[in-house]
């Protein structure tokens, strides 16, 4: 596999690896309300950069698995709606958290 | 350039996305996706150092994905026989099957109890009644499995998810919000019904030749009279060009998601072709029998309990009646296709 089709493939399968990583970023950064803007803005200065199409939709999804409480506010104007992690949020959270360092440990020792 | 144009744009976006969202989150996430495309508008102008303008819209909604996407991913993941975009339809087509369906069943049993000798004791046996309830039971599922069929098939080839990736795509093609409701869009639900009613009848007639007439449930005996019995001959040939036809108008009209100029006049020479087909049935079908009127002494309330005496006496007499029906029906048809026509050259002028 060559040309267009080969990063195609490549770009498929790095969304694939990134794909539960998002979650967790955005579980570990609504400590403080956020508004989906704000939160790709923070998540991207730490150099993770995620698509809107991905993470608007993720912070709904997350809503309704209840790892998330969201309401709206005016601020500037302009009504946003705002997401703050649940305490059911921060458990799995800490779950996923320790998962991901196991996981980042054993694949780091796979790579070496 | 403005911001005005701007603004108009990410609305266009929004409609767009909305048609495809589900309706019960469809305010609330136009709403949230609103405030962020304008979030996202504002810093993109602030980086620019400028002000916000319709070019800036365009790029924002270019990373934001084609609305259809975008509503795609509001909806949750995962493989279907019927998709969620679908599947309300498919619930709403099933409850008018079942309850057309149930209709029927009521009329036909009425029918049979008012046409029978028994009296009241007789007609509610458990016997009776279970032997409808069956019936009934057998065609609504029969009729459920092709709607699922239909549906499944309409999931897989009529396309209706949008692409997946990243597609190039002009933010500035996006349809204006109406100001009032477009009278040439159409109702999904009312082609898939359409569409569903079409394979019915087309496997009804190919597959069940015996069971083509009126069903009728005398206490607990079910009787069909054959339409054939009453002397009427059906095309069947012409009667699936027909149905293979309207099949691909539908799925084309229901890809469309409108009514276009050229989908229209296919509609109003299909409505021709089928009065076509109904004239034939009725010049040479032998009809046969005396007047309908004549049946029951003249009161059409009384037709059908009259039917029911005479079908089990002598079945072609039903034939006149019938030949009132196609008759009735074949008006109907060509004053339909007259409103069609009227329609399309008011619509569409061609001069």
């Amino acid at each position: 596999m060559t040309g267009p089709a080969y990063l195609e493939h490549l770009d498929g399968l790095a969304l694939e690896l990134r794909r539960g990583a998002v979650v967790l970023a955005v579980l570990s950064q609504l400590g403080e309300e956020q508004y989906g803007y704000s939160l790709k803005k923070l998540i991207a200065a730490s150099g993770l950069e995620i698509d809107e199409g991905t993470l608007y939709p993720l912070l709904r999804r997350l809503e309704s698995q209840k790892l998330l409480t969201s309401r709206w506010r005016v601020e500037d104007g302009r009504p946003r709606r705002y997401y703050k992690i649940s305490a059911q949020g921060e458990k799995t959270l800490r779950a996923l958290a320790a998962e991901w360092r196991e996981i980042s440990n054993s694949i780091a020792r796979l790579l070496r | 350039m403005t911001r005005e144009k701007a603004n108009d744009l990410i609305e266009r976006y929004l409609y767009k996305a909305g048609e495809e969202l589900p309706a019960k989150q469809r305010d609330d996430v136009k709403a949230e996706l609103r405030s962020l495309l304008l979030d996202a508008l504002e810093d993109r102008a602030a980086e620019a150092g400028r002000l916000v303008d319709e070019e800036l819209a365009v790029e924002v909604l270019r990373d934001f994905g084609k609305p259809e996407q975008v509503a795609e991913r509001y909806r949750p993941p995962g493989q279907y026989l019927i998709g969620p975009r679908l599947f309300p339809v498919y619930i709403g087509v099933a409850k008018i099957v079942l309850i057309v369906l149930a209709g029927i069943f009521v009329v036909s049993v009425g029918i049979g109890a008012l046409a029978s000798p028994w009296r009241f004791p007789e007609l509610f046996r458990p016997a009776s009644v279970w032997d409808v309830i069956e019936s009934f039971t057998g065609l609504a599922f029969v009729n459920l499995a092709i709607l699922t069929i239909v549906f499944a098939l309409i999931e897989r080839f009529a396309d209706t998810r949008p692409e997946s990736g990243k597609v190039d795509w002009d933010p500035q093609k996006l349809p204006a919000v109406p100001v009032k409701a477009d009278p040439e869009r159409i109702s999904p639900g009312d082609r898939i019904f359409k569409i569903y009613a079409i394979v019915a009848l087309f496997l009804w007639v190919n597959q069940f030749p015996d069971t083509l007439g009126i069903w009728v449930f005398f206490g607990d005996q079910t009787r069909v009279i054959r339409f054939t019995e009453m002397g009427m001959q059906l095309p069947v040939v012409l009667l699936n060009i027909f149905w293979g036809l309207a099949l691909a108008l539908n799925m084309w009209v229901l890809r469309m998601g409108r009514w276009t100029k050229e989908s229209r006049w296919a509609e109003f020479g299909l409505g021709l072709y089928g009065a076509a087909i109904l004239y034939l049935v009725l010049v040479s079908s032998a009809f046969t029998g005396p007047e309908a009127s004549e049946l029951a002494g003249g009161a059409w309330w009384q037709w059908p309990v009259e039917m029911l005496r005479v079908a089990r006496a002598d079945l072609p007499r039903l034939g006149r009646i019938l030949h009132a029906v196609l008759t009735f029906i074949l008006g109907i048809s060509l004053i339909e296709a007259v409103v069609r026509l009227v329609r399309i050259l008011r619509r569409y002028p061609v001069w």
